[in-house]
């Protein structure tokens, strides 16, 4: 309530000062348009503004309209118009562009202005070579056209009786830009903090703008940067940290964590509202895939993200039409493979999505990981990936017809939620998974036959336990190494897995 | 409820399938893919898996009492309750299957598990049987 009277009263004070200065030409809007943030979520595209050449018109830059400083364009498109003199009277009769008429004895006439307040830029000499305005806006600018000469026309032009000049009135277009200009991406310093053996840490984020500074008007500027927000998300979803208020042109923030989690920070930069992320978690150790602070841990999200693909939440029988399975919503195992890239360059997932796999069952080509395949020139594949969505307890459905019991019938467990017994009376019995133990787990038995002809790891992400790698070369008898995106002790959730973003 | 359905299919298959107690006499011997069935098999005895023991009509035993089954009498008979599964299943009468298995005695009841038979799932399935070897439901490890 007290912000709403100050505000009225500064725009009272705005009035009567505009009113008393008797300003030519149109006035800037009392009342200043809202400024919606929505607007600026994607990069600006060029706007091209329709200005009549008639003196004294002008046009509001509504699409350019920014709540912070931005560096813009104004490229005038034309057409040139005709100004007609009578008699000897200046500026001589000839074509006119959006640097004016020289000459008169106002100096120069109908010449295009970009206006800001009671300040006024120009695009060129009076009369010279049409060029680009570039001006730092901010909030409403208008574009104007200059006035008419300033005729006596006893004096200029007699004796023509009443004025000593005509114009031609047609419509001329501006294009008016922001400079383009990019977030850098944040950093954080440190990269990585072992959450789980410290009590908190100080992490020092920094952005900026990238050009950093643009040579204007003969000298160096730089590219206005306002931070709009900083937000600190822990990998369990809660906010974590001193974080910097937003709406301060700080390039940097530092504040103290206590958990994995990431940042994200939001600045306008080059006349829209970027935003830039970064996680900080703790390092795994022994597994560089997982270990990839030149990807922003990004295998980490990937590998999470799987459980999203399989429907991984999903009930048993979601999906079931009765005839088939609609795997848009039924569970089913998913999966992919990470690729090294060359040149140190990291890891990378690919997903593989298998058009036959059920809750449990999950088939890769081996054409899908063979170099051949590789996303990236010189990529070489790493390690697979499979999820196993089902949690403990739950039911599961599919079982392939080849899945045999000793003597070589199918397995009884239910395939569908229709499955019935071969005597047509008794539903087939349904198989829920077991309790997971992860002392002794190391894969499955078809799990671990397929790292013995891969010949490379194999990553199982579980839904709400481990992530484990079944290790190659393999041993006698195989091993597997767990991970933990999740859960555990107190300390150990402290570096909880970040999803992506 | 489909537990009891199997059961009872198990439980009239047994009694209609000719026992051949000579044809599934061997089990496999403890090793470390027994210790993690076995592993399992301890855990539900938690109190916080009391549900999950009860779903599969398992006793509530001591460490001791869960043991992989070396008598070969016993590991016959696992195979007939393997085999009644499978013409419950499909209805086919087949020769008494010879593939080794593991068998665990968990108190009066018994679990058996097979790694060797074909398999295109990606999960080991454990079958639990009551004392009389009627089945007692399905699991799966993964």
């Amino acid at each position: 309530m007290r912000k709403s009277r100050l505000w009225l009263t500064a725009s009272a004070g705005v009035l009567t000062i505009a009113l008393a200065c008797h300003l030519d030409g149109p006035m800037s809007p009392i009342v200043p348009v809202p400024i919606r943030m929505s607007r600026f979520a994607v990069p600006p595209v060029p706007q091209v503004y329709t200005l009549s050449s008639q003196a004294g018109s002008s046009v509001e830059l509504t699409g350019n309209n920014y709540p912070y400083n931005t560096w813009i364009t104004v490229v005038p498109n034309g057409p040139e118009f005709m100004l007609t003199a009578y008699g000897p009277a200046q500026p001589p009769t000839g074509l006119v562009g959006a640097t004016g008429a020289a000459g008169g004895r106002n100096g120069c006439a109908l010449n295009a202005m970009l206006m800001y307040g009671g300040v006024a830029t120009w695009f060129g000499p009076c009369g010279g070579t049409v060029g680009t305005d570039t001006v730092l806006a901010k909030q409403q600018w208008f574009l104007q056209q200059g006035p008419m000469p300033l005729d006596y026309p006893d004096l200029d032009c007699a004796p023509h009786p009443v004025t000593c000049h005509t114009q031609q009135i047609v419509p001329t277009t501006f294009t008016v830009a922001p400079i383009p200009a990019l977030m850098v991406p944040v950093t954080a310093v440190p990269r990585t903090v072992q959450f789980n053996s410290v009590q908190y840490q100080e992490v020092t984020f920094t952005t900026g703008a990238n050009p950093a500074s643009i040579f204007v008007g003969g000298r160096v500027n730089g590219m206005p940067v306002i931070t709009t927000s900083w937000v600190y998300t822990a990998a369990d979803g809660t906010p974590d940290g001193n974080m910097c208020s937003g709406g301060f042109p700080y390039l940097y923030c530092q504040p103290y964590l206590h958990k994995s989690g990431r940042l994200v920070v939001k600045a306008f930069i080059g006349g829209w509202e970027q935003t830039s992320t970064i996680t900080v978690q703790c390092l795994v150790g022994g597994e560089p895939a997982l270990d990839d602070t030149l990807n922003d841990f990004r295998i980490r999200g990937d590998l999470l993200n799987v459980l999203v693909t399989s429907n991984a939440d999903s009930s048993p029988s979601a999906g079931w039409t009765g005839q088939d399975w609609n795997r848009e919503l039924s569970r089913h195992e998913s999966g992919g493979v990470i690729w090294k890239l060359a040149y140190d360059a990291g890891y990378v997932f690919i997903p593989y999505e298998d058009p036959t796999s059920d809750a449990v069952h999950y088939h890769m080509p081996d054409s899908t990981y063979a170099p051949s395949s590789a996303p990236f020139p010189g990529a070489t594949p790493y390690a697979t990936v499979h999820d196993h969505p089902t949690k403990e307890d739950s039911v599961a459905y599919g079982w392939h017809a080849n899945t045999q019991l000793p003597s070589g019938a199918i397995t009884p467990c239910s395939r569908n939620p229709d499955d019935m017994m071969a005597d047509g009376v008794n539903p087939a019995p349904l198989c829920d998974k077991a309790l997971e133990d992860s002392a002794t787990w190391r894969g499955d038995g078809p799990d671990i036959a397929v790292v013995a002809h891969r010949r490379m790891p194999e990553f199982q992400i579980t839904n709400g336990a481990f992530i484990w790698r079944l290790n190659y070369p393999q041993t006698t008898p195989p091993t597997a190494t767990p991970f933990r995106p999740s859960g555990g002790s107190v300390a150990q959730q402290k570096c909880a897995w970040v999803k992506k973003y | 409820m489909r537990s009891l359905s199997i059961a009872v299919v198990a439980g009239v298959v047994l009694t209609l399938v000719p026992c051949h107690g000579s044809a599934q006499s061997r089990c496999r011997p403890a090793d470390t893919n027994s210790d993690h069935f076995v592993r399992i098999f301890n855990l539900m005895m938690l109190p916080e898996h009391t549900a999950t023991r009860t779903r599969k009509s398992l006793p509530l035993v001591t460490s001791a009492q869960i043991t992989v089954v070396t008598d070969s009498t016993v590991c016959s008979r696992a195979g007939q309750a393997m085999d009644s599964l499978g013409y419950a299943r499909d209805g086919v009468t087949r020769p008494p299957s010879t593939i080794p298995l593991y068998v665990f005695q968990i108190g009066a009841s018994y679990a058996v598990v097979d790694l060797l038979s074909p398999n295109d799932n990606d999960a080991d399935l454990i079958y639990f049987f009551g004392p009389s070897w009627n089945s007692t439901g399905i699991s799966f490890s993964q």
